[in-house]
């Protein structure tokens, strides 16, 4: 469907590959607050973390 | 075979309503028009009162039975303008009134702008609609595909109301543009002619192909010319000092890299909840499908008759919220496949194997997505390494 909007109702992680971000000490040092795509992206994944507790995450497995 | 049963239904949050059938323009890779489905040919040319008004009552129906916070309208076509401002905005309000309070109506309309004015637009703005606008990057980019029937360009037109539209006035009904990946085009030249709208958003959408149509590939662009186009735009994109502007389909593979959840159903695996709503009445899957075989985006069910409940059952619709198991084992076997998510579904139909197939553009996005992870990747590593 092609249209601006956002379309998943009900957004689901690949929770298979993502150990939880919640874990990794000091986050909070992970913003630097310089306002890159990169930044805002780690900002936005921290909010959604925090709002969807049943969303398991994490950085490091998926990335590598 | 699709585990029927055991799928939870996920309700619709996203209605489009085709409220127009016909188009002020004839671009040549449009798939309501030029591909495999011609069943706009026998529909009503503009939603009729009675349909918008039973879709809105099943619409409340539906937000009212699932607890709902908000829905999405979504005023699409053809070209929605065609139908004008006074139905535009009668279905709103008539959509809105229908509504329990504790639901919010989000509307957005998408059109080509042609027909975009500043009456108009005062219109919609009054009643909330955010305007998406379909632009294929700069003049002659654009107007080798987004033509008129006459064979005349579009661009200048769309500037225009895009002009309009990002005035001072108006801005805040700017929903983004939506452009449609051409690889004859330069993919930096492409984007930053869009950038120059200061758009909220940008979504790249892959022309719609698949495997009896599978994707334009000349020889000489190399094997993979669609993911090295998008990830032109991404290191423009991903490397500006700040960000100029949101790009889904980027974002959405950044977001699943770092664990969330992908928005939209270029790639990943949340559940799809859109539904159609077409000019006769017709409750019908995602038109996209209407790129594969005839009938394709069919559920036989419409809003005089049925709830949108119903359709949630339909196997169409439970093959787009089950996640990895609408997969085939060649994507199930694939290393990024909880990122990618067999890419945009109407992507993998073969008339031999349905849709459980990897996308037409597997190799696109393998290289696209695998780019956006190491790139993604490093940063990450900097930045833990910089914290602890």
């Amino acid at each position: 469907m092609d249209r601006i909007v956002d379309n998943r109702a009900e957004p689901r992680a690949p929770k298979s590959e993502i150990p939880d971000v919640r874990d990794i000490p000091l986050r909070e040092l992970l913003l630097s607050g310089d306002g890159t795509v990169f930044e805002n992206a780690l900002a936005r994944i921290l909010t959604e973390l925090d709002l969807q507790p049943d969303v398991s995450a994490t950085f490091t497995n998926s990335v590598g | 075979m699709i585990r029927f049963r055991e799928s939870p239904q996920h309700p619709f949050r996203e209605f489009i309503l085709k409220v127009h059938q016909r188009c002020n323009l004839a671009c040549d890779y449009c798939y309501v028009y030029t591909m495999a489905d011609q069943s706009w040919r026998t529909r009503p040319a503009v939603m009729a009162e009675a349909v918008w008004r039973a879709a809105a009552t099943r619409i409340a129906e539906h937000a009212e039975r699932h607890a709902l916070p908000s829905v999405r309208l979504i005023l699409h076509g053809g070209e929605p303008l065609l139908a004008g401002t006074e139905v535009l905005t009668a279905i709103v309000e008539d959509t809105r009134a229908a509504l329990p309070a504790a639901c919010e109506l989000r509307i957005s309309l998408q059109t080509n702008g042609l027909l975009l004015t500043e009456e108009m637009l005062r219109e919609l703005l009054a009643v909330g609609v955010q305007v998406g606008v379909s632009l294929d990057g700069r003049g002659r980019d654009n107007d080798r595909h987004r033509l008129r029937p006459n064979g005349r360009g579009s661009h200048a037109d769309v500037d225009r109301a895009l002009t309009l539209l990002t005035g001072d006035r108006y801005r805040g009904a700017f929903g983004g543009l939506l452009c449609t990946v051409d690889i004859e085009a330069d993919p930096v030249a492409t984007y930053e002619a869009l950038l120059r709208y200061r758009p909220p958003m940008i979504d790249f959408l892959l022309p719609h192909a698949n495997w009896a149509r599978p994707p334009i590939r000349p020889v000489e662009a190399g094997p993979t010319p669609y993911g090295d186009w998008l990830i032109a735009i991404f290191e423009r994109w991903y490397g500006a000092p700040h960000q100029e502007t949101r790009v889904r389909i980027l974002e959405e593979v950044i977001n699943l890299v770092l664990g969330g959840a992908s928005r939209c159903e270029h790639v990943g695996l949340s559940p799809a909840a859109m539904v159609v709503i077409e000019s006769d009445g017709s409750i019908e899957q995602v038109d996209s499908l209407k790129s594969t075989y005839p009938g394709a985006s069919e559920t036989g069910l419409n809003v005089f008759a049925d709830a949108f409940d119903d359709a949630l059952r339909h196997p169409g619709i439970v093959a787009r919220q089950i996640g990895v198991d609408a997969l085939c084992d060649t994507c199930l076997g694939c290393e990024i496949h909880a990122i990618c998510g067999g890419g945009n579904y109407v992507h993998r139909y073969s008339p031999e194997r349905g849709f459980r197939n990897p996308s037409s553009y597997c190799s696109d996005l393998y290289k696209l997505i695998t780019h956006i992870r190491s790139r993604v990747g490093a940063d990450l590593a900097a930045r833990l390494a910089a914290a602890s």
